[in-house]
């Protein structure tokens, strides 16, 4: 079965720049992330002066940090639906939240980020676990153009 | 001083040109800025990026494996899948002739269909993808893996697996070999039926609808192991190409500009190119209005 994740099972939106101070949460990746299976150990770091944007930081060898954002803030966030076999995967009961981060690189010809929407990270920051998925739907793109809610309203 | 009209929308082109100009310029700086070109700048994190761009060509690599074994599993689901159909057909002519009502020349007729069945089913068996044979083991450009003589099949391949390495830790052998297909006794069940039905025995005609039975669902279960590989050889595909993905993520951070300045300016610059574009909006709409009055 699957389920939108912008209603049952995700949180609503919040403002952009709600965000006081400088958060910091360790992360446990089971399987790892592909590309860095033996790496578990992770941090979630949510910094005031890179929002909405946040770092996924390897506890052990912080140059494999990810630049991510979370999806509640990207335009095109409905075509993506996660399982709940993998909300599960990361502890989620039925009824908790679970955020949905995106991984974003510099597009190296434009000079713009762009979202690998094929692949997202989900991660439930009351069990501290974390898990990339990857989604069956071969029509979500591995490099779209960012685009921010804020930026449109 | 007064304040004209044409002043402000002045101001506000200047202003949106501004914003637009510091985009750029930083949209330049983020897609030429390299930090790291040369191993002096920073031996660590040099040699750190080049095991991340090894990593994503060994992964190239293994991409390229499994889009071989790909084509060479497909041609073989599909001949097996005609292999299968074969069989259902010589299954259909069993039935029609274990009815007592056929006479000799009408079961003489079917033996000669069952026999071009047989034809078909070795032609099947000795296909080849990309100039080698696909169920001759690892026997792949010999002679040909099945050679008929009469109603007798031999199989001149070997049982030797085809592996291809598709991670760093996984191998899968992607063949299926003659020896498994001679197994099935799909050959055994075909030429029995045809000597039965030449010979006219009804009860042998009907023993070999059982046995064709069994020979197709022995092929169904080869089909169902290819199936099972190439299941595992999509799932490393996605694992992969997602790697590469995060790596190309991790090394653009690592070899481009200051990723915390270009973020803090990208967002700045942002919000300023979509104020001023905002004000703009606003001062145009009231224009029209006034000019409609």
């Amino acid at each position: 079965m699957k389920l939108m994740i912008d209603t049952s099972n995700y949180r609503e939106t919040r403002p952009l720049l709600d965000l006081s101070e400088d958060e910091t949460i360790p992360l446990e990746f089971p399987f790892g992330i592909p590309g860095f299976e033996s790496i578990h150990a992770f941090r979630l770091l949510k910094l005031i002066d890179y929002r909405p944007f946040v770092l996924l930081e390897a506890v052990d060898d912080s140059r494999i940090t990810l630049l991510l954002v979370n999806l509640q803030y990207l335009k095109s966030r409905a075509a993506i639906q996660i399982s709940r076999v993998d909300l599960l995967s990361v502890g989620c009961r039925p009824t908790e939240a679970a955020e949905i981060y995106v991984i974003l690189k510099i597009d190296q010809e434009t000079g713009l980020f762009t979202a690998n929407l094929r692949a997202p990270l989900v991660i439930n920051e009351n069990s501290g676990t974390g898990r990339q998925v990857i989604l069956d739907d071969k029509s979500l793109p591995v490099a779209h153009p960012l685009i921010l809610l804020a930026n449109q309203e | 001083m007064r304040v004209t009209q044409s002043m402000i929308a002045r101001n506000i082109i200047q202003s949106m040109n501004q914003s637009r100009e510091n985009l750029n310029t930083l949209q330049v700086a983020m897609s030429t800025g390299k930090e790291i070109q040369r191993p002096s700048n920073d031996p660590v994190d040099f040699t750190r990026n080049s095991r991340f761009r090894t990593a994503i060509s060994n992964n190239e690599q293994y991409l390229r494996t499994i889009n071989d074994s790909e084509g060479w599993l497909t041609t073989t689901t599909d001949t097996l899948d005609q292999f299968y159909q074969q069989l259902e057909a010589a299954k259909e002519l069993a039935t029609q002739g274990a009815d007592e009502s056929n006479s000799a020349e009408s079961r003489a007729a079917m033996a000669i269909k069952v026999n071009g069945i047989i034809d078909e089913m070795v032609s099947l068996v000795n296909t080849t993808y990309m100039d080698k044979f696909l169920f001759g083991g690892t026997a792949t450009q010999d002679d040909l893996p099945f050679d008929r003589i009469g109603d007798t099949i031999s199989y001149n391949g070997n049982s030797g697996n085809i592996t291809r390495r598709i991670t760093e830790n996984h191998s899968v052998a992607i063949n299926i070999n003659g020896q498994q297909l001679l197994d099935s006794t799909a050959f055994t069940a075909a030429a029995d039926l045809k000597t039965a039905l030449e010979t006219n025995d009804a009860a042998a005609v009907r023993d070999s609808i059982t046995a064709l039975r069994s020979a197709a669902d022995n092929t169904l279960i080869l089909l169902t192991s290819v199936g099972s590989i190439s299941n595992q050889i999509e799932f490393a595909r996605q694992r992969l190409e997602t790697a590469n993905l995060n790596l190309t993520s991790i090394l653009s951070q690592n070899e481009d500009v200051d990723m915390a300045e270009a973020i803090t300016l990208y967002n700045a610059e942002e919000i300023s190119y979509q104020a001023a574009l905002q004000s703009a909006s606003n001062v145009m709409e009231l224009n029209l209005m006034q000019f409609l009055k």
